[in-house]
C-alpha cells in the first residue's frame, strides 16, 4: 500500500512515453558507441546490475529507441524517476546532461531521480534514439529505471514529487535528527547523572552523521572518500552508541561488553581514516557491516528478551522500532538485491527517526512522570510534616500538662509531709499538753511559738526564690536572734558569706534547716545553757571534698542531766543519713556539741 | 506624741495592739478600725494622724487600697502593715502601694512600740528575705515597657545596704561593717522603701497615660487610678 501512495503511475494529461526496453553495451567508450555495433544486447528496465550483472564494475552504455508522431512544439523533457546518479544522457548524439556526481568521483546518490530538458528542435519526427552511459557507484550497483520522454510539464511535478521525498525528505529528517540530538545532549548536561540522555544524544548524532555525510554530501566540501569515512564512522558509532544506550535504558552497566564495543567502535573509526580507497569497501563490508550486523543482533535480542520478561511497555516500544528498523532494512537490502522493485523507495533511514521518536517520548515521559512523583510527594511531605508537627504539640503538651501535675503532686505531697512532720505533730501535743493540764502558759508559748517558726519555714520552702539554703540560714537566724533577745541565752553566731552553695536546694535545705531547728531547740529548751553558739562554715579539706559545716554548740548541762529523748537524736541522724550529711553528737557536762557535715557540689545531691 | 492609728478586723489582735500602744506613753490611739469602710472614713476626715497600722487581710477589701488612700492625700500619715509572717510578697506589694514599714503579728508590745517610734524617726525595718525580694523584683522591673526615666534608683549605699542583708548580715552587722549606726541602716531601708512607693506610683500614671485613662491637664486626682500589680 506504501507503494501505491507513491507510485508514479498517475499522470494528469500530456503526453509521456514510457520505455522500458533498452540495448546495453559495456564500453569504457566516453562517446556514445555506434548504433550498429554487433554487442549491443537486449536489456528490459528496469534493471538492477546486481541482477543483471553482479560483480561486475563496467561501465555500462544503455540505447533506447522511441518514435514521436511530430515535432512538439512544447517542452520536453526526460525524467529517470530512479537512477544512479552517475549517467550521462545523449538524444540524438548531442549530450543533453549528467548526473551530479558524473565528472567528481564523489559518491553518488544511489537511487534518485534526474530530469533533463530537451532543446527545441533535437526531437526527431520519427525515430529518435536515446543514448545513457552509466558509471557503477560502488558499493551500490548500477541501476537504471524505467525513462519517460514527454511533455516538461507533465513530467516535472513528477520528478518534484520524487526528488521531495528521496532528497529533501532525508535532508530535512537529517536536521530535525540534530536538532533532537542536541536538545537531549543539553537535557542531560543539566542532569549528569542521566547518562542515558547521553548516549541517546550521541546515537542520534552520529546517524545524523552518517546520513548527512549521504545526503548533504554536496553541501560539504570534504571529497568523496572523507565523506564516505564519516558515513562509516557515524554508522559504527550509531550501533555501539545505540547499544550502550540500551543498557543505560534497561538500567544495567556491563562494563566489560561496553568496553568491548567502545574498542571495537574506536579501531573501526581509525580504519575507516586510515585504509586507502579500495581496500575500503571490501573492509567495509567484510569487516564493519559484520561487526554492526553482530551488534544489532545482540541489541534487538537483549531488548527482546528484556521486554519478555519485564513486559514493560517503554521497553517493549523500544524493541519494536528496532523491529521496525530492521525491517526496513531488510526491505532495502532486498531492494539491493533486486528482489523488490527498485522504483520504489528505500526505508531504513526513515526508521531511524522513527526510533528517535518513540525513545524520545519515552524518556520524556520518564522524566514528567519522576517530576509528578516528585511534586506529588513535596506536596504530600508538607501534609505529612504538618500532621507530624501537630501530633507532636499535642503530646508536647500533654506531656507538659502531665509533667506539671505530677510536680505538683509533689509538691502537695512535700507540704503535707512537712506539715505533719513538723506543725501537726506541735500543734497536736500542745493541744495534748493544754488538756493535760501539764504544762505552764511559758510552756505553752514556747510550744506554739515553735509552731510559727515551723510554718515559717514551710512559707520559705514554697517560695521557689526563698529556697536555697543561705536564705533558709538568713531567715532562721533573724528568727533565732529575735527568740533570744532579752532572754537568759546568749546567741553568738558571726554570719560569714557563704556563697553559692551548690547541692543545697529544695527538700535537702529544709531538712538541713529542721536538724538545726531541732538542735537549737534542744538547746534552748533543755541544756539550761547561757551561751549559744552556731557556726555555717565552709570547710575546704584535702582528705574530703568541700563541706558545709553547721555546729551547735552550747555550754549547757548536756543529755544525761537533760531530758532529752532518744527519738530526738534518732530522729535527726536518719534525716541527715537520708540527705547524705553526717551527724556527729558530743555531750558532757560541759556542753553539747552537734555537728552536722554537708557534702557540697554536684554529686552531693541526694 | 504620736498619733495612731489602727485597722485590723480580728478583735483580739485589735485589743492587743490598743494595749500595747497605750502602755507606752510616747504615743496616743488615735482611732480604731475594723474593716476598709471604717478607714476610708478615718482617712477621709482628715484626722492628724502620724502613723497608721494596717492589716492586709481586711473582710471589705484589701489594706493595700487603704494604704494607697492615705498617700494619695498626701498627708505625711506614715503607714505600717500588719503581717503574720512577713512573707515578702505581700509586704512588698504593701510598700510599694505606700507603706513604709511593717510589724509581725506575734511581737510583743515593747517590740511593736520601738517599731513605731523607730519609724517615726525615720527608720524601717527589713528582712534578709525583703531585701533579696526586692532586689529581684529590681531586676525584672527595667524591662518592663516604662522608660528609664521611671526605674528605681538607688544610691551606693543603699545597694551595699540591700546586697549585704539579701547574703543574710543582720542591720547592726551591717552597720559595723559600713561604718554607720544600726538606725542609719534602716533609715537607708526607709529611703528604699520610699523610692519603691515613687516608682510603683509613677509607674501607674505612666501606664494610665499610655492607656489613655488620665489627661495630664485635667490631673490625676479626678480619675480612679488602676491598681498596681503587686
Amino acid at each position: 500500500m506504501l507503494l501505491m501512495v507513491f507510485s508514479l503511475d498517475a499522470w494528469s494529461g500530456g503526453q509521456v512515453i514510457v520505455l522500458d526496453r533498452a540495448s546495453v553495451h559495456a564500453s569504457r567508450s566516453a562517446l556514445p558507441p555506434a548504433a550498429e555495433d554487433m554487442r549491443w544486447r537486449l536489456q528490459s528496465l528496469p534493471d538492477n546490475w546486481n541482477v543483471s550483472r553482479p560483480r561486475s564494475d563496467d561501465f555500462l552504455w544503455y540505447q533506447l529507441r522511441f518514435q514521436v508522431d511530430e515535432v512538439p512544439v512544447r517542452l520536453w523533457s526526460i525524467y529517470f524517476p530512479s537512477v544512479s546518479s552517475r549517467v550521462a544522457v545523449y538524444l540524438n548524439g548531442y549530450l543533453l546532461g549528467e548526473g551530479t556526481s558524473y565528472r567528481e568521483l564523489s559518491r553518488p546518490a544511489w537511487q534518485q531521480p534526474y530530469s533533463v530538458t530537451i532543446p527545441q528542435g533535437l526531437l526527431k519526427r520519427g525515430n529518435n534514439l536515446l543514448q545513457i552511459r552509466l558509471m557503477p557507484a560502488q558499493p551500490f550497483p548500477g541501476y537504471l529505471g524505467r525513462v519517460y520522454v514527454g511533455e516538461d510539464h507533465t513530467l516535472r511535478p513528477l520528478f518534484a514529487k520524487r526528488f521531495a521525498l528521496t532528497v529533501n525528505l532525508p535532508q530535512m529528517i537529517v536536521v530535525l535528527m540534530i536538532a533532537l540530538g542536541v536538545s537531549v545532549a543539553m537535557l542531560w548536561w543539566f542532569r549528569r547523572s542521566e547518562t542515558q540522555y547521553l548516549w541517546f544524544a550521541l546515537t542520534v548524532l552520529a546517524w545524523s552523521a552518517y546520513d548527512g555525510a549521504q545526503f548533504f554530501g554536496d553541501f560539504l566540501p570534504f571529497s568523496i572518500h572523507t565523506r564516505d569515512e564519516i558515513a562509516t564512522s557515524g554508522l559504527i558509532w550509531f550501533v555501539v552508541c545505540l547499544g550502550i544506550f540500551s543498557h543505560r535504558f534497561l538500567g544495567v552497566t556491563p562494563r566489560g561488553l561496553e568496553r568491548v564495543m567502545l574498542v571495537g567502535a574506536g579501531l573501526g573509526t581509525l580504519a575507516a581514516v586510515l585504509v586507502p580507497e579500495p581496500a575500503f569497501k571490501t573492509l567495509r563490508v567484510v569487516g564493519v557491516d559484520v561487526f554492526l550486523l553482530v551488534l544489532a543482533a545482540y541489541i534487538f535480542a537483549r531488548l527482546v528478551w528484556n521486554a519478555l520478561k519485564r513486559r514493560s511497555v517503554p521497553v517493549i516500544l523500544l524493541a519494536g522500532c528496532l523491529l521496525v528498523g530492521l525491517l526496513f532494512g531488510l526491505h532495502d537490502w532486498l531492494m539491493i538485491m533486486g528482489w523488490v522493485d527498485l522504483e520504489g523507495y528505500l526505508w531504513l533511514h526513515l526508521s531511524a527517526p522513527v526510533l528517535f521518536l518513540a525513545v524520545t517520548f519515552i524518556l520524556n515521559r520518564r522524566m514528567t512522570r519522576a517530576l509528578d512523583d516528585a511534586e506529588h510527594l513535596a506536596l504530600h511531605l508538607e501534609d505529612r510534616v504538618r500532621e507530624v508537627a501537630e501530633q507532636f504539640e499535642t503530646r508536647l503538651a500533654q506531656a507538659r500538662v502531665t509533667e506539671r501535675s505530677a510536680v505538683l503532686d509533689q509538691e502537695r505531697a512535700r507540704i503535707m509531709r512537712d506539715m505533719h512532720d513538723g506543725v501537726g505533730g506541735m500543734l497536736v501535743s500542745a493541744v495534748q499538753a493544754l488538756e493535760g493540764g501539764f504544762v505552764s502558759r511559758e510552756e505553752l508559748a514556747q510550744e506554739l511559738r515553735g509552731a510559727v517558726d515551723e510554718f515559717r519555714l514551710i512559707i520559705d520552702s514554697l517560695d521557689p526564690e526563698q529556697c536555697g539554703l543561705v536564705e533558709l540560714l538568713a531567715n532562721f537566724r533573724a528568727r533565732l536572734t529575735r527568740r533570744l533577745q532579752g532572754g537568759t541565752i546568749t546567741l553568738d553566731w558571726p554570719w560569714r558569706d557563704l556563697g553559692d552553695l551548690p547541692g543545697c536546694e529544695g527538700q535537702q535545705a529544709i531538712d538541713i534547716l529542721r536538724i538545726l531547728q531541732e538542735a537549737t531547740t534542744n538547746s534552748i529548751k533543755y541544756a539550761r545553757a547561757s551561751r549559744l553558739t552556731l557556726r555555717a562554715e565552709r570547710v575546704h579539706d584535702t582528705t574530703y571534698p568541700e563541706r558545709l559545716e553547721l555546729t551547735v554548740a552550747d555550754d549547757g548541762v548536756g543529755f544525761a542531766a537533760g531530758q532529752r529523748s532518744g527519738k530526738g537524736l534518732k530522729n535527726m541522724a536518719y534525716r541527715a543519713a537520708r540527705i547524705g550529711a553526717e551527724l556527729s553528737v558530743t555531750s558532757s557536762d560541759q556542753g553539747t556539741t552537734v555537728t552536722l557535715a554537708m557534702p557540697l557540689g554536684a554529686a552531693a545531691s541526694q | 506624741m504620736i498619733r495612731v492609728a489602727i485597722v485590723e478586723d480580728d478583735s483580739g489582735y485589735r485589743a492587743r495592739l490598743s494595749a500595747a500602744i497605750a502602755a507606752d506613753n510616747r504615743m496616743q490611739l488615735v482611732a480604731t478600725c475594723a474593716d476598709c469602710a471604717e478607714a476610708f472614713e478615718l482617712i477621709g476626715s482628715d484626722a492628724a494622724l502620724d502613723v497608721l497600722l494596717v492589716d492586709l487581710g481586711l473582710p471589705d477589701g484589701s489594706g493595700a487600697d487603704v494604704i494607697r488612700a492615705v498617700h494619695r492625700r498626701g498627708s505625711a500619715t506614715e503607714t505600717m502593715v500588719l503581717t503574720v509572717f512577713a512573707d515578702e510578697r505581700h509586704v512588698v506589694g504593701a510598700i510599694e502601694a505606700g507603706a513604709t514599714g511593717y510589724l509581725l503579728k506575734d511581737e510583743s508590745p515593747a517590740e511593736i512600740a520601738a517599731g513605731i517610734v523607730e519609724l517615726v524617726q525615720g527608720g524601717s525595718p527589713i528582712s534578709s528575705g525583703i531585701a533579696r525580694y526586692i532586689i529581684k523584683r529590681m531586676q525584672v522591673k527595667p524591662e518592663a515597657a516604662a522608660p528609664s526615666k521611671t526605674s528605681v534608683h538607688l544610691t551606693a549605699k543603699e545597694k551595699d545596704v540591700l546586697e549585704l542583708l539579701a547574703k543574710g548580715f543582720s542591720a547592726p552587722e551591717i552597720g559595723t561593717m559600713l561604718a554607720i549606726s544600726t538606725h542609719t541602716v534602716f533609715s537607708h531601708a526607709k529611703q528604699i522603701y520610699r523610692k519603691l512607693a515613687v516608682h510603683n506610683r509613677s509607674e501607674a500614671v505612666y501606664e494610665a497615660m499610655q492607656q489613655g485613662l488620665i489627661d495630664v491637664h485635667t490631673g490625676v486626682r479626678e480619675l480612679d487610678v488602676p491598681p498596681a500589680q503587686s
